[in-house]
């Protein structure tokens, strides 16, 4: 009986926290390829490719946590198959909302890089034609 | 035979789980709605990046707000009856609301700061 329990907790486990990174992962990488755009300076292509590594990389690294923190170690009956549950994927959840905005806080970062370099490379082409 | 033996808390865990969720959605989607304009004036710089933040934000808020409410689930101990059932149930959708009022105050300091902060120093974000 209890075997059986935990044969349908991670029936329901994996299914669910591999759809919401999917989910998660599509929309970040959707909505974030303005901010790649704005990063490599409207160069469409690197642009791209970037945005679909970083997604690749998002897949691996919460589908391989989500993995990583299935196993269950007690749980009796239907009462406690529900909270486990509750707990893991409500726990799941948190984190993958944490990683997104990790991963915001990335874009933005690369956005204020972008600016500084910029702004640090038109300095020598500016200063020469100032003076002469 | 997995799903003979609902108990008490079953139908609380369930109870609860809907208003949660559907209120976390409620709320989300009024600010979603009404926070765009603050956006587009801390950003008025490059007004483009508006729409996808503010969808990443929600999808965040989303995320974080549902995960917690089901997390708070694992906690709760046995419910003998029906009043029990009751008073439980509203002292964690309490604790819930609660939680998202403050967060939401929060959010608007914040707004306001990083608006005031953006007035004075003429920082480009």
């Amino acid at each position: 009986m209890e075997y059986n329990v935990v044969i349908w907790a991670y029936a329901i486990y994996l299914p669910t926290t591999i759809l919401l990174t999917f989910f998660v992962a599509k929309t970040l990488f959707k909505q974030g390829k303005v901010f790649m755009l704005d990063i490599f300076n409207g160069r469409e292509d690197i642009a791209q490719s970037t945005n679909r590594l970083f997604e690749v990389g998002f897949y691996l690294l919460n589908i391989g946590f989500a993995m990583m923190i299935m196993k269950i170690y007690y749980c009796k009956n239907l009462q406690g198959m529900i909270e486990v549950l509750s707990q893991k994927i409500g726990g799941f959840s948190m984190y993958l909302g944490l990683m997104l905005f990790f991963n915001l806080y990335l874009f933005f970062r690369g956005k204020r890089k972008t600016k500084q370099n910029l702004t640090k490379t038109k300095k020598p082409v500016d200063s020469p034609t100032f003076n002469t | 035979m997995v799903m003979s033996g609902i108990t008490l808390n079953i139908i609380a865990y369930f109870i609860y789980s809907i208003f949660t969720i559907f209120l976390t959605l409620k709320v989300g989607y009024i600010c979603y709605k009404n926070g765009e304009i603050y956006l587009f004036k801390i950003f008025s710089n490059n007004q483009h990046i508006v729409k996808p933040l503010n969808v990443l934000l929600l999808v965040g808020y989303y995320l974080v707000n549902i995960g917690y409410a089901l997390f708070a689930i694992g906690t709760w101990g046995e419910i003998v009856n029906k009043a029990d059932m009751l008073s439980k149930i509203c002292e964690h959708i309490g604790q819930i609301l609660l939680l998202l009022g403050v967060l939401h105050y929060f959010n608007m300091l914040a707004t306001a700061i990083v608006a005031k902060i953006n007035f004075q120093t003429n920082i480009i974000l």
